[in-house]
């Protein structure tokens, strides 16, 4: 799932509370014991992520359902 | 699910039981196949179908006495099919590789050839000892075969390795068999018959004779008869070489009755079209062909669309999901297949032998969540919904300025949130002609029920008896047979009635005009074994001049809308479509008294109205106009409706306000359905949106809109959104996920 996010489109979205801009960040997501890794924006101060609506409702979702079935 | 569970479901669906035809067949030609394949003029396929039943295809397929028509369903509407006619076929042979065994079948006529047809199938050596020319023999059966005809199938016997040999005339019976591992006798050839004086068949099963490895059979009138003992007794030879039990399991060899239903009281009688004495041409084939009514079952499926969705029938749906139950690693592919039965029973109430998915279904949703194997997103939001209904949706009271309750009014929580301006006026009416009525709302349970959950069932169960108690006991009347169904399955104390039977006894409250057409009436499937309640709401119809039609399936037959067995949460393009098949079955308005029902159907685009909606009709309203309650509609309606009864009626002061409640959310109507889609509750954004302000956790996309999620359980929110300050906000998106993100950064 590494390549699955459009990093550009969130170049320009800060943190509200810290006023930094999100940066692409290696993150962990989890679901039903299965651990992979992904880009995502995040914050480089405060550490908070943005999992952008294309992610959500596209591969996380199928991998939802994928892992849901196991 | 073990095994024995499995079989004794497996053994209910009767939809694998060959048709008349076949079962009646002494050699189990499948006639049905062969009628498809020759009705649609794929011959060669045809020919497959014969090859594969009978031994002799050549010159059974124009000989056979076809007693196959006696039984043929067809015989009841018009006349059997004349399957011995269709099976004018070309035959054409393949090599068979040889096992090493050497037998022998003693007669030229059709019993021993049709016995060494099936050897050469088997593997075996077969070599034919004669006693007469076959030729000769089989040409004085019927004017039907030519020298060409036989000679062929004798070729053929040749071309795949049989040996004929005259009968050594100087040598007794069983000398000659010595020379062969085993040897059936075909009785049907005079000098066969001669030979084997002495030696009759001792038993019509294994048609062993008194001595070891000889067989013989073929004394009857019948042709296929005297093939199908060739059969019969090649099935024994096998047996014998290979010391296996010449009796065990052999009930199905012959004729047998077929367990298959098939409903023929549409069917139109149709006469045969005779074959004319040089036989049928292609045209007259596929005719008589055409007539055949490819007998099978299906009886639940015809009405089912869940039960068509996945392209198979209950006891294929009952090994699948067995096989599924059974997998320890892989995936679990009949998942989807488990949750979308709406668990109606319609099926096992049409079945011949009252086959219920309900059973199954709910069953295995049971094991899955035993075997914590259920998709959390199968059911979750359902039962979160069930627990706001018993929370802060709930409502218990005696009728205002009562100390008891010999009745408690229980509109349920498809009314609660679909009809929610109906429950005061008809609790208010309740109160004025029954004493003693206090008002109950909460949800029975049945998404617990539903979702597989007997943990959650079960504690909702002891609250609600307890909370019954705790009123003295009264008796519960239920707005919604689904309700009623709960009650009176698992809270047997309970004395549970309809409120139709209730309204039937009473003079019914001064209503508005109805409808001059006629409507056509819908039973939710929950009232498909409440005969009263429904002979109850036709009563009524009738008082209040409602002319009414009748659905296809109605009474103990109905469907369901889409919403029973919580179907539209587990697969909702497959509940829209049972709702849309559903209203398209009459193009009348419909009525119905379930909300849930109503609701699906207005959301399919019917207009449907509720029985309430003519007997506490809202002023000024149509009472067909009320659109679809989505998600959170009904969710808001509930709330609502307890703090607007508990102003109205008991005079309490409302629960406080949560902060973030007092949010507005201003959103477009495609936004609007987007969120409906997605199952995200407006309570839910507002609760993020009030979290990311007072936290200041969110993201700032620089053009005034922001984007901020919130994790309330399982699922993590995301809204993007726009301050229109004052409390009022835009909502531009929402979107969800149930993963989790645990590193590279903290939650927000
Ligand atoms: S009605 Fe359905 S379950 Fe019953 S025998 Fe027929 S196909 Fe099988
Ligand atoms: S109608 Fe067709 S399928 Fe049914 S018994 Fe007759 S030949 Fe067989
Ligand atoms: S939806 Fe109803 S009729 Fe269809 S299989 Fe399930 S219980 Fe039977
Ligand atoms: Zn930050």
């Amino acid at each position: 799932m590494t390549a699955l996010v459009d990093l550009e489109k969130y170049a320009g979205v800060t943190c509200t509370r810290c006023r930094c801009p999100l940066e692409p960040t290696k993150t962990e997501i989890t679901y039903l014991g299965s651990v992979f890794t992904v880009d995502l924006p995040a914050c480089p101060s405060c550490g908070m992520v943005l999992v952008p609506e294309e992610l959500a409702m596209g591969k996380m979702l199928d991998v939802e359902k994928i892992l849901e079935d196991k | 699910m073990d095994q024995s569970e499995l079989r004794r479901f497996e053994e209910l669906c009767i939809q694998e039981e060959p048709p008349w035809c076949q079962a009646s067949c002494p050699l189990h030609l499948d006639g049905r196949a062969l009628c498809r394949s020759v009705a649609d003029g794929r011959f060669a396929e045809a020919r497959r179908t014969i090859e594969k039943a009978l031994p002799l295809p050549e010159i059974l397929g124009r000989i056979c006495d076809a007693p196959c028509m006696i039984p043929c369903l067809r015989a009841r509407r018009g006349g059997g099919i004349a399957l011995g006619d269709q099976k004018n076929m070309v035959f054409s042979g393949s090599l068979i590789p040889k096992n090493g065994r050497s037998i022998a079948v003693a007669g030229g006529s059709l019993s021993a050839l049709a016995a060494a047809s099936d050897g050469l199938r088997k593997g075996f050596s077969v070599t034919i000892l004669t006693f007469e020319e076959p030729l000769t023999l089989l040409l004085a059966l019927s004017d039907r075969l030519t020298p060409e005809v036989v000679q062929r199938e004798l070729n053929w016997l040749a071309a795949v390795g049989a040996v004929f040999r005259p009968f050594p005339a100087d040598r007794a019976l069983d000398d000659v068999a010595s020379e062969f591992e085993a040897l059936y006798i075909g009785l049907d050839a005079p000098g066969a018959a001669a030979a084997a004086r002495g030696v009759a068949p001792l038993d019509p099963v294994s048609l062993e004779t008194g001595h070891p490895g000889l067989f013989a059979g073929g004394d009857s009138p019948s042709f296929i008869q005297r093939a199908a003992e060739g059969r019969r007794g090649m099935i024994s030879v096998e047996r014998f070489l290979q010391g296996a039990s010449l009796h065990s399991g052999r009930e199905k060899e012959g004729p047998f009755e077929t367990r298959l239903f098939t409903d023929i009281s549409d069917v139109a009688p149709l006469p045969p079209s005779p074959a004319p004495p040089e036989g049928y041409d292609v045209a007259g084939a596929k005719e008589e062909a055409a007539r055949c009514l490819q007998c099978q079952c299906m009886e639940c499926v015809k009405r089912c669309v869940y039960l068509q969705e996945y392209r198979g029938y209950p006891k294929r749906y009952a090994r699948e999901i067995y096989n599924n139950l059974a997998i320890v690693q892989g995936s679990r592919t009949s998942n989807r297949m488990i949750n979308s039965c709406s668990l109606c029973g319609q099926c096992e109430r049409i079945c011949p032998n009252g086959f219920s998915m309900r059973d199954l279904c709910l069953g295995a949703r049971r094991e899955m969540v035993r075997q914590n194997r259920m998709p959390p997103s199968a059911h979750d939001f359902a039962l979160e919904d069930m627990a706001l209904s018993n929370s802060t949706g709930a409502l218990l009271r005696h009728a205002p300025g009562r100390e008891a309750s010999s009745y408690l009014f229980f509109p349920g929580c498809h009314l609660a949130g679909g009809s929610p301006g109906t429950i005061a006026p008809l609790y208010d009416f309740l109160r004025d002609r029954i004493d003693g009525v206090g008002l109950w709302l909460r949800c029975c349970g049945a998404p617990a029920r539903w979702a597989g959950r007997e943990d959650l069932f079960d504690s909702a169960m002891e609250e609600l008896k307890e909370q019954w108690a705790s009123m003295g006991s009264p008796t519960v009347i239920t707005a919604c047979t689904g309700c009623l169904d709960v009650l009176r399955r698992d809270a047997l104390e309970i004395e549970a009635v309809s409120l139709w039977t209730v309204l039937k006894d009473m003079p019914l409250p001064p209503h508005g005009p109805v409808p001059g057409e006629p409507m056509a009436l819908h039973d939710p499937c929950t009232a498909a074994e409440m005969s009263d309640v429904r002979a109850a709401v036709r009563d009524i119809c009738s008082s209040l001049g409602i002319a009414m039609e009748e659905l296809p399936e109605t009474g103990e037959r109905t469907s369901c809308c889409g919403f029973g067995g919580l179907q539209r949460n587990a697969n909702e393009p497959l509940a829209d479509r049972v709702a849309a098949a559903r209203v398209e079955e009459n193009p009348r308005d419909y009525l119905t008294y379930c909300a849930m029902c109503r609701n699906l159907f207005a959301r399919a685009g019917k207009r449907t109205a509720h029985l309430l909606d003519f007997l506490f009709p809202e002023a000024g309203k149509d009472s067909f106009d009320r659109p679809y309650a989505g998600c959170s509609r009904q969710r808001d309606d509930r709330l609502a409706l307890v703090r607007a009864l508990q102003s109205s009626h008991w005079m309490e002061e409302n629960r406080p306000m949560e902060p973030h409640e007092s949010i507005v959310l201003v959103m477009d109507d495609s936004v609007l359905a987007l969120l409906e889609k997605r199952r995200i509750v407006h309570d839910t954004v507002k609760r993020l949106l009030f979290e990311a302000e007072r936290t200041g956790a969110s993201m700032d996309r620089g053009d005034g809109t922001f984007i901020a999620s919130l994790r309330p359980s399982l699922v993590t929110y995301w809204v993007e959104y726009r301050p229109l300050g004052d409390g009022r906000y835009e909502v531009l998106g929402a979107w969800s996920h149930r993963m989790v993100v645990t590193e590279g950064g903290r939650r927000p």
